[in-house]
Formats: structure tokens, sequence, C-alpha cells
């Protein structure tokens, strides 16, 4: 346990985090919540999941940190607003969850071209990882998400570098398509795509 | 050499003006900074270049994402998905990157992913420390007084309400000593043969019927103790799908309570047999036995059992177990949930189990 007491903590923390309380005394006590779950049945839930599913051992004690945590703060809330709420699953409450806001004319516009740039990808690139290196694309633009928290995601199977790398070919293939291919590079889209080598794999 | 003030700017030259991946970036030298200051220039004297400099800026600076707003539900979102579930790798390859591929284009679904991401990246200094100063948790040892099962947040709340928990503590620990923590593999497989038997045969009446998963997951989530909700969404119109939802009701097992589905599955010849799905926390019982097929994420263990044809996997905390008559060259019962899915159809797919001759066959295939 003490190997994975560090991964828990952090989930625990990063979780009461986005809840807006990280009390020290507070994470203490969901840890120790966590190990009494995980030490339920006297660990055989835990041996028989660690014989079935190895590799994922550590992202089992991961969720159950992260559930964990939500429920205790999604119980605190429903007691603060009546408490007679019926539970909800962790599914059903995001902190972060926002509501929509009518989109200004600019968003539309930026919609527009976001799709024109999709379209370009979706015909320009070829080959098996084609819907990688889009996903990847829009994850890194549109989320806004690193190349490290990209490259960490189940399905890439590249190292950080080898995401950057993905990023700056399809890059150099979408200032093809804005610049309309001026500088004299009459080569098809295809071809932009190809011309950079492709990413590095690990 | 200086660059022609004429000349419009190039895809190197954009590069050069807006190097977005930090590890990617080239390091300019002080020539490099000259010819960036004259592309400014020619940028800032060309409406045409100007405008395509804004528009590649547009893409790779976006608004920040922490200030935009998350945008609502689409039609076209996964239901029912825990994002850390993903991140985790707890979902089957195949399906976490289609479901990354969604997230990707999703302003709904982006932002829930990214949350998730951020819970597993490395700790920060502060981070680090936080984690230091740290106390230690207590080892549970089984048997131990429940008093030291106590976390501090609870007894902050007085006196009575802590020694109101030690009681349901200690009711608690007297009773999981006396009642078998939870199922066996094998044992899990009997219960859920024994259910869909007596079912088949009139004697396990269900307490909702209904052929609409919308109404099904209504009931779950009213009266499942744990959260449980069929895939809703299904290409297929009703009477196209391979199957007819009949309903479900609870069954106690073990002090706990599993949900038992009913649905009739239709075979090639237009006739229906019936089948279930028969699910319980994984706290309960954890699929095993049997033969396996295992994928990366989940491993699904096949088996036959008085005649029936069992499969059951552990996934997400819950553990399923599939009971039908259908022989072994087809995985059709699978589609009440894959259909939905929009996964491949396993209609043409044969079980890991010795095809022998089944009586019904005729029927079924």
């Amino acid at each position: 346990m003490f190997r994975v007491g560090k991964p828990i903590g952090l989930v625990v923390m990063r979780t009461a985090s986005m809840w807006g309380n990280t009390s020290r005394s507070l994470v203490e006590d969901l840890i120790q919540a966590i190990y009494l779950k995980l030490w339920e049945g006297g660990r055989s839930l835990l041996r028989e999941f660690a014989v079935h599913r190895p590799d994922a051992i550590l992202g089992y004690l991961k969720k159950t940190a992260a559930n964990t945590t939500h429920d205790y703060f999604k119980h605190l809330h429903s007691q603060a607003s009546g408490g007679n709420n019926a539970h909800v699953s962790t599914l059903d409450v995001e902190p972060e969850a926002g509501q929509e806001v009518p989109g200004s004319q600019e968003r539309v516009l930026f919609g527009i071209f976001l799709n024109e740039i999709d379209e370009h990808l979706k015909h320009g690139l070829t080959g098996p990882d084609r819907e990688r290196d889009r996903t990847i694309f829009w994850l890194y633009f549109r989320q806004g998400m690193s190349t490290k928290e990209i490259s960490t995601l189940p399905g890439i199977n590249l190292s950080m570098k080898g995401v950057g790398s993905v990023i700056e070919r399809l890059k150099y293939a979408i200032r093809e398509q804005i610049l309309g291919k001026q500088s004299g590079a009459e080569q098809d889209t295809e071809q932009d795509l190809k011309a950079i080598p492709a990413p590095i794999s690990y | 050499m200086s660059r022609p003030l004429s000349k419009h700017i190039d895809n190197a030259e954009l590069d050069a003006l807006m190097p977005t991946v930090p590890e990617m970036a080239p390091t300019l030298d002080g020539s490099s900074l000259d010819v960036t200051r004259e592309i400014r220039q020619h940028v800032t004297a060309c409406q045409e270049c100007r405008e395509k400099v804004q528009q590649y800026l547009f893409l790779v600076s976006p608004q920040p994402t922490e200030v935009r707003p998350a945008a609502a539900r689409g039609p076209d979102c996964p239901e029912d998905i825990d994002w850390y579930d993903v991140v985790l790798g707890l979902w089957p390859e195949f399906k976490a990157t289609q479901l990354l591929a969604h997230a990707a284009v999703c302003d709904h679904c982006g932002p829930r992913l990214r949350a998730a991401t951020r819970l597993e990246g490395d700790p920060t200094p502060w981070e680090e420390s936080f984690l230091a100063e740290l106390r230690a948790p207590s080892n549970p040892v089984p048997g131990a007084n429940a008093f030291w099962r106590l976390p501090r947040l609870q007894s902050l709340k007085g006196l009575t309400a802590a020694l109101a928990l030690v009681l349901i503590a200690g009711a608690l620990t007297v009773r999981s000593s006396l009642l078998p923590p939870h199922l066996s593999g094998q044992e899990f497989v009997e219960f859920a043969v024994a259910s869909h038997r007596q079912h088949a045969q009139g004697r396990l009446a269900l307490d909702v019927r209904s052929d609409s998963q919308q109404a099904l997951n209504e009931w779950f989530k009213a009266k499942s103790p744990f959260s449980l909700a069929l895939p809703a969404r299904s290409p297929l119109a009703a009477e196209q799908r391979p199957y007819r939802l009949e309903g479900a009701r609870l069954v106690p097992v073990k002090a706990k309570t599993a949900v038992f589905i009913a649905y009739q599955l239709q075979t090639s010849t237009l006739q229906t047999t019936a089948a279930s799905l028969t699910v319980i926390p994984d706290s309960v019982a954890v699929a095993s036995g049997g033969t396996e097929a295992g994928f990366k994420k989940v491993t699904f263990h096949y088996s036959t059992a008085e005649g029936y044809k069992v499969v059951t996997w552990s996934l997400h905390g819950l553990t399923y177990a599939l009971v039908s008559s259908e022989g072994n060259k087809t995985q059709r019962s699978c589609m009440v949930c894959h259909s939905a899915l929009g996964d491949r159809d396993l209609s043409g797919t044969a079980t890991p189990l010795p095809i022998t001759p089944n009586p019904l066959d005729p029927f079924l295939q």
C-alpha cells in the first residue's frame, strides 16, 4: 500500500480541490476512508482484481479514491440541500461542467472555421493513424490539452515528443491550407501531410 | 540578407511567427529575430497576409479553455461516461479511441476529459510538499476496534453522531463477519442461471415491464441500489433490433441486491428465445472461471451451466452475467448493449466454447 499511497493521495487532493476544499485533515480522513473501503472483506476483492486485471490495479485504486472523494462531497452537498436527495452517481455531477452560453458571432465564425479545418484533416489524412492524428490535433488545439497529457491517454501510444511531432506535421498542412499554397508548393493536400516525417513512436 | 518587403508570407515564416508546441519551437538567433521583424512589417502592410495570420492565430491560440464556457450536451455525446475511467484505461482501447475522438471535437465532453486528465498529471512542487506532510493512514487490521475507523470529518459533527456511527460500524462489522462477503465467480453463474430459469418458467415475475431502454433506465435510477444504465441510443429502429426488452426486477442475493434484466432474443428464423442479464456490484462477485477471452481492459468468461450459455465479466465496478440458450456459433445476446453502442454486429461471431450440437440450433441459427 505504501507504493500507491502517493497516487491515491494525489487523486484525493485534486478531486477535493475540484470541490473547493483541500483541507489537510479532510484529505487525510478521505484517504483513511479509502483504505477502509479497499480493506473490506479481508482485501479479497482487491486481491481478485489484482489477479484478474494486474495491468489495471493502479487505475482501480485511483478510481476508488476519486469516487470516494466525489461521494463524500456529493453527500455533504445533498445534506446541505435538504438531506433527502437521492444518491447521484459520479457521472451526474461534475464541478467543472458549465452551462451553455449562446454563441456570439465570433464564436459561430470560429466554429465554421474549425469545421473547415476538420474537413481538411478528414480528407487530407491517410494511413492507419489518421483518426488518432486528428484526435491529437483537436485535443491540443480545441481542448487545450498538453502534449504530455495527450501522450498519457489510452490508444495514443506516442511519447510526448511523438505527439508534438504529429501536431507540428498537421500544423504544417494547415498552414499550407490557410496560405492557399501561395508559396509555390503546388502539392495536393495529401502530399502536404506526407511531406513531414511521421511522428516518433515509442 | 534582407527579406523583400513585398514578398508574401510563406509556411515557414508563418510558423516562425507563432510556434505553438513549446518543445518543438525553434530557437531563434539574432538574425532570425531580424527576419521575424521584417515578416511582421510585411504582415502589417499586407491586408491579405494579415488576414491569414489572424486566421492561423485564431486556430493555434484559441480562447483559453479555462474560461471558455462548457457547452450543453449534444445529440452525439455518449451517455453515462465517466471520463476518468477512460483516462485510467479502464475501457477497452477500441472504445476509448472512439470516445477520445468524440471528446476532441466536442465542447461538452472535451472539458470533462481534460478535467479527468488533470487528475493524472505529475504532482507540482506544492502538491509534493502537501502530500509529504500528510499523516500516514492507519493500517486497517481486520477485526480491530471499530472506533479507529471513524474519520475525523465525522467526529467533527459531534459526539452523538460519532457514537451513532460507532454503533453502525460495529453492527456492520458483526454482520460482515457473519455473512460470506461475496459470491465466487461460479456461484454468480449459478445464481444468474437460476434466476433466468425461474423467470423462463414463470416463477420470477418482473417488477417492471417495458421494452424501452429509457423506461428501464428510469426504473434503475429509482430502484437500483447501484448506478446502472442500458445504452439507450440504438441506431436501429425498435423493430430492427435483434432483441426486445421485457423488463427487469431486483433479486436479493447474499444480503445484497442484483438487477435482473429479461429480454427476448430474435433468431434468424424470426423466432425468439429468452435471454437475461444479471448485474451485481463487483463487491459482491467478480467474474472468474470458464473459458476466458481476454481483451486489454476486460476479460469475458464463457461457460455452460444447466444447458445455458453464460458469459460473465466485471467492468466499472459491476459484474454482469448474460444467460441465454443461444448456441456457440453466435453472440446475438450481446447485442442488447452492443447494438446501442454502435459496435459491430456479433450475430456471426462464435463463442470461444466447443461447438457441440445444440438441439435448438436449427431454430437459433
